[in-house]
């Protein structure tokens, strides 16, 4: 049972953390109940409009999600560069043929045409 | 040639798969050529077969002559009838059958081929399976031939039991070497050739349409036509007599049940032929005197002189056709009458028809020097020296075949004609197609007796025993009845020849000339109670209804309803059980999982548009089932582990 | 654990050479607008014979038995008899999909180049040695699956169906994956040869965790499969996703399914032989009688035929149960003959349906034998091998299946077998009546769409009454294709 300590010991702190900021947001922040506290940005910028009444393009959603989908691809990367010297000529083989098959999907997706705005 | 005897059964059934195979999409002509062909065929080889080895074989060539030469005269009365293909296709599978039956080397095939005709006569009767009797008169053929076939194969179980093998030569050899055994106690009483004699004799009675099976005979005249009747009445009935007389080394070691078989035959054809007298449908007064004429047949099986009902079923088969034929022809001329009553004075309008029938009437009355004479007689001079009263019994009875022969005749083609105007204008002479026939059997009714003379002068000639005598076997002590002395022949023959003259002299008293129907229905008047039975046919049809029939109605009803109240609700039970269960397992996929989630869906349809997102709570449902199930699984290996 | 050598990559020639191809497919079907429906079909279809072709030349030579690549994948006889399977499967799917997609107007390249992923995945699960590189190939078979399920996009049901298959599959996944990190938490590995000889020992100590780990893992497999009560997603999906796909979920990823569980269970879980007997016992009486029930009450075609495939997942599990060689090789050869039996079934419905979704209630199989006697045949033939009745490949399965079970003393399982086979003779032959006994409401004759599709039904049929006929020669195959038993 002693190896599970460290467990609870983390789960006792994530939970102390949240209490504690939580806590701590609510005797620091400011009391008062003027308009601006109810906007979106409470640092200032001034809302175009209710987001309720703006309606999003569908293909920032599919732009968005093709984001997501390369830009996670890439952390893979970055463990590659790091050990790149130890795994030498495999990795590298690896490494490409990852970054192909990754651009056969690039290529789907400007083929069909996820890439138009217009 | 022999080694193609195979062929000669083969062909007609082959006849039959092309016929229905090709079904009505061809042209008549070609139904025709195979209809024909094939048993045309198959009679050449035959003929061969014969010549060949004159020896090997039955009467199977008479028989085979007349359903061909039948099936050629039908195709000028079947031109405007419906079904035409189908009637051609039954008529070669009934030959192939029949021919099965004759040619087969044991019970066993001569017991398909058995069964095969009685298939197809079940079949040819109901032909007009629209109209409402012809199917009940098939069913009661069948069913009637069944409680036959029954105590056949009773038989047959009894043969195989015994010898292992139902191979005639085996088994008659067998029994012609040990005598003895084949007469020691086997059951009830019975010696095992008496058992066996029995069964076998009981199928016989329902193929020959022997009392007290005779009951179908005459409902299958309802058959589309004369062709079918002719079938039903000088081929296929016959195959009991032929099947008995192949057994004759069983039947010589069982005396009882000869006895029986003669008394049977005897009481067959006396009764048979009194109902025939007042029957008014033509073809029932044929069906009626078939019945009569195969109980002269057994008459002579029963006595031992087998060689004799073998013949008179060769001349038989020759007038008989004729007869039916004929009337056939009377009935096309009347445009589908058949009634007695309606007709008269068709002498004039049908010259051919009239002719012939005369010749078959007069033959199958047993005038001498046509062929039913000589078989008659072989059969009563048998019966006298077998037992006295049967030949009374069937003295008597060829009196009164003449007689109603010769009314039938008379009412026919004398006197005045009865019918409509409309039927008086439609007569006519049937085409060329359908006389033709009429005459070759009338020459062979004259002249096939001629095969069976006795002795001419100081020749003992006797043909056709020689032709059977490989089937005749002499087995024990007991030999054919003997032949009486050329004195007491002679006088048996002249006592035929007046009974046979006094029944045409009845006849004719009573409907010559003009008196027609008149004659009759004085003497109906004069004797109420036998006319009455006569013409009821003694009620037995009446009798059997309300006892056989009606007694398994009964009991039918009986089983059904333990089938229907114990077994089917069993049987339902366990139905409602599953479907029950199922309806359980499919409501709980249903309205619990899906249920709860449709509840909140219908909620939400009729709430808000916001709960109406909720619908994905079904998979949450799901979800919820896979890890309750999962949970289960969990719980119940954690306890067991 | 050997350096990696280029040989064993080799060896993995037929899986890399599919990977590639859906990749082409994938390609070549996005240029243009709605082109080339047929083009990626034949390449598709080019591409399965010339794997099928690689699998027998490549690997073939294997069939003893090697592992490559640290022990991830196992090259054997077992393997490369699923392959067969996957593959044919695969092609069959092709051919039923082609009349469907073009007229779907949907776009073809993405729905070949996901069934081709998708088989990718089955033959990598076939090989599949690690418990790990098992589990990805399954997820790679899974996620395309997901999408093929919603291919119709712009149909309702078809998203519904992908949604929740999604869902569903996502949660087994994490099952699966629960059950995997509790098993290697125990044993510290999750390469099968090792987990096994590490098994005893970890029972003795952490017993517990071994026997949750274990029984996770079944059940993430259990869902694949369509085990009940892990089949809830079944019904939808098969009724939601386009028809092609359904066939392809009933055959191939259940195939694959069973390939891994089988792998899993008598290689990696062979210790613990006793425990997981009586759990597969439980669940494939309880999957065969509520698949059974449940399929008695249906009207809807695909929904009957939904839960016939969770009966049969109940009654291949007889064979699994079993343990024993025979058991083996009747599951195999019972899978190849379902697959062609299923596939064929599929192929009768697609003929069928109209547009669409059009055409799948039993009434509208009324009086079939009329106007299409062909199709109504070959749906007679189907039914009867999906009931066991011979002469058809559906009746040796079920008897060597049963046969199996009772030798090694699994009697009670088989009776309940019999006995649900029984129950399912009422709802396949209901399907017959319809065809047979029922008028239809107009005797207009159903045109064949495609010589193609009818002669893909035609061989489904032959191979299904040849299996009933001929069992013999692929039952010597599934006996040279045995895995070593616990």
């Amino acid at each position: 049972m002693e190896s599970y300590l460290p467990i609870l010991v983390f789960c006792v702190i994530a939970a102390g953390f949240l209490v504690v900021s939580l806590l701590a947001a609510r005797l620091l922040r400011h009391r008062g109940s003027g308009r601006t506290s109810r906007e979106p940005y409470e640092c200032g910028n001034e809302a175009e409009s209710f987001a309720h009444d703006h309606r999003f393009s569908i293909r920032y959603y599919l732009i968005a999600v093709l984001f997501v989908i390369f830009d996670v691809e890439t952390i893979f990367l970055f463990p590659w560069a790091v050990m790149f010297d130890k795994l030498a000529l495999f990795g590298f083989i690896e490494m490409v043929v990852f970054l192909f098959i990754l651009i056969v999907g690039y290529v789907y997706v400007w083929n069909r045409g996820a890439l138009n705005w217009a | 040639m022999l080694d193609l005897l195979w062929l000669v059964a083969l062909l007609p059934f082959l006849g039959a798969a092309l016929g229905a195979v090709l079904g009505p999409r061809v042209d008549k002509r070609w139904t025709t050529a195979v209809a024909l062909g094939a048993p045309g065929l198959s009679l050449l080889l035959a003929l061969g077969c014969i010549f060949e080895y004159v020896r090997n074989v039955s009467p199977e060539p008479f028989q085979s002559v007349c359903y061909t030469w039948s099936a050629a005269g039908f195709d000028g009365y079947m031109a405007h009838e419906g079904g035409y293909q189908r009637f051609f296709v039954y008529m070669n599978l009934f030959m192939g059958s029949m021919l099965l039956l004759v040619l087969g080397s044991n019970y066993l095939v001569t017991f398909v081929g058995w069964e095969g005709v009685g298939l197809c006569s079940y079949l040819l009767i109901g032909f007009y399976y629209e109209e409402k009797f012809p199917p009940y008169a098939g069913r009661k053929a069948f069913i009637v031939n069944r409680i036959g076939d029954f105590a056949f194969l009773v038989g047959l179980f009894a043969l195989v039991s015994r010898f292992g093998t139902l191979d005639y030569r085996t088994i008659f050899s067998a029994v012609a070497a040990s005598p003895e055994a084949m007469g020691e106690p086997y059951l009830l009483g019975m010696s095992f050739a008496g058992f066996v004699g029995l069964c076998l004799f009981i199928g016989a009675m329902g193929k020959s349409a022997q009392i007290p099976l005779y009951v179908w005979l005459p409902d299958a005249m309802a058959g589309p036509t004369p062709v079918s009747a002719l079938i039903h009445a000088a081929t296929m009935v016959t195959a009991g007599v032929y099947m008995v007389v192949r057994s004759n080394a069983i039947y010589q070691l069982a005396e009882g049940v000869s006895g029986l078989v003669a008394i049977v035959g005897a009481l067959t054809a006396i009764f048979a032929a009194t109902i025939g007298l007042a029957q008014t449908d033509i073809k029932k007064v044929l069906a009626y005197s078939t019945v009569s004429q195969l109980g002269y047949m057994f008459l002579a099986a029963g006595l031992g002189a087998y060689s004799a009902a073998i013949f008179h079923l060769g001349t038989h088969a020759f007038f008989k056709a004729l007869l039916f034929l004929g009337s056939g022809s009377v009935i096309h001329a009347m445009g589908g009458e058949q009634d007695l009553t309606k007709m008269g004075g068709l002498k004039e309008r049908l010259p051919s028809t009239y002719r012939t029938m005369l010749i078959g009437t007069l033959a199958i009355s047993g005038v001498p020097l046509l062929s039913g004479f000589f078989s008659k007689d072989q059969i009563l001079a048998a019966a006298w020296g077998g037992s006295k009263p049967l030949w009374v019994v069937g003295w008597l009875t060829a009196g009164l075949t003449a007689c109603y022969m010769t009314r039938l005749l008379l009412l026919t083609f004398h006197g005045e004609f009865r019918g409509s105007e409309e039927q008086r204008e439609h007569l006519h002479e049937s085409p060329p197609v359908m006389t033709w026939p009429l005459w070759v059997l009338a020459t062979g009714a004259v002249v096939a007796g001629y095969v069976g003379i006795p002795r001419l002068g100081q020749f003992d000639i006797h043909v056709f025993d020689r032709f059977l005598s490989p089937v005749l076997l002499e087995v024990g002590h007991h030999g054919e009845a003997h032949h009486a002395s050329v004195a007491v022949e002679l006088a048996l023959m002249a006592a035929s020849v007046a009974i046979a003259a006094a029944g045409i002299w009845l006849a004719w008293k009573i409907y010559g000339a003009a008196r027609g129907l008149e004659g009759g229905r004085g003497w109906a008047e004069r004797y109420p109670a036998v006319h009455r039975a006569l013409v009821n046919k003694y009620w037995v049809d009446e009798a059997y209804d309300a006892t056989v029939v009606r007694g398994t109605w009964a009991s039918a009803r009986g089983l059904y309803r333990f089938d229907a109240g114990v077994i089917d609700g069993l049987v339902n039970g366990f139905r409602h059980v599953t479907v029950g269960t199922s309806m359980l397992s499919g409501f709980f996929d249903k309205y619990v999982v899906d249920g709860l989630v449709n509840l909140v869906g219908w909620l939400t349809q009729a709430g808000s548009r916001v709960f109406r997102r909720l619908q994905t709570g079904l998979v949450s449902q799901y979800a919820m089932v896979v890890v309750a199930g999962m949970l289960v699984l969990v719980f119940f290996v954690v306890l067991f582990r | 654990m050997g350096a990696i050598e280029p040989r064993e990559f080799l060896l993995l020639a037929p899986e890399i050479f599919l990977a590639v191809a859906g990749m082409v497919v994938l390609a070549v079907g996005s240029i243009g607008r709605g082109l080339a429906h047929r083009t990626t079909a034949l390449i598709s279809l080019v591409s399965l014979a010339v794997v099928g072709a690689l699998v027998l030349t490549v690997q073939g030579p294997a069939v003893g038995g090697e592992a490559i690549l640290a022990g991830m994948f196992m090259i054997d006889g077992y393997a490369l008899f699923w392959k067969g399977i996957f593959l044919l499967a695969t092609a069959l799917t092709i051919v039923l999909s082609m009349r469907f997609v073009e007229e779907g107007g949907y776009p073809a390249g993405e729905f070949y180049a996901l069934l081709l992923f998708a088989t990718t995945g089955m033959l990598f699960m076939a090989s599949g040695f690690n418990l790990l590189s098992i589990w990805i190939s399954l997820e790679l078979m899974a996620l395309s699956s997901y999408i093929l399920a919603g291919y119709f996009k712009r149909e309702r049901r078809s998203n519904e169906a992908a949604l929740k298959y999604f869902i569903l599959g996502a949660l087994s996944s994490g099952i699966l994956l629960y059950g995997i990190s509790l098993l290697y938490g125990a044993t510290g590995t999750v390469q099968l040869t090792e987990l096994a000889a590490r098994l005893p020992a970890a029972m003795a100590a952490e017993g517990m965790l071994v026997s949750l780990g274990w029984l996770l893992l079944a059940i993430g497999l259990f869902f694949k499969v369509a085990a009940v009560p892990f089949h809830v997603w079944t019904p939808d999906v098969y009724v939601g996703a386009p028809t092609p796909v359904t066939a392809f979920l009933a055959v191939g990823s259940k195939a694959a399914a069973f390939a891994i569980l089988v792998r899993i269970l008598y290689q990696g879980l062979a210790p613990l032989l006793v425990e997981w007997q009586i759990v597969v016992a439980a669940v494939a009486v309880v999957t065969m009688i509520w698949g059974n029930l449940a399929a008695v009450t249906q009207s809807n075609v695909k929904r009957m035929l939904a839960y016939s495939s969770i009966a049969h997942a109940g009654y291949v599990l007889i064979g699994v149960l079993a343990a024993t060689e025979d058991g083996l090789w009747a599951v195999l050869f019972y899978m190849l003959a379902y697959s062609f039996i299923t596939l064929g079934t599929f192929a009768t419905v697609i003929l069928l349906e109209r547009r669409e979704y059009a055409g799948e209630t039993y009434a509208d199989y009324a009086g079939l034998a009329r106007r299409s006697p062909f199709l109504a045949a070959m749906m007679l033939i189907f039914m009867l091998a999906l009931t066991g009745i011979p002469p058809t490949g559906g009746f040796f399965g079920k008897v060597y299946l049963f046969a199996a079970a009772v030798q090694s003393g699994w009697t009670w399982v088989a009776v309940v077998g019999v006995l649900m086979s029984a129950v399912s003779l009422y709802y396949y032959m209901g399907i017959v009546v319809y065809m047979y006994l029922r008028d239809a409401e107009d005797d207009t004759p159903t045109p064949l769409p495609s010589r193609l599709l009818a002669g893909a039904i035609g061989l489904c049929a032959v191979i299904t009454v040849l299996l009933g006929i001929l069992p013999g020669p692929i039952v010597e195959l599934a006996k040279a294709s045995l895995l070593q038993l616990p």
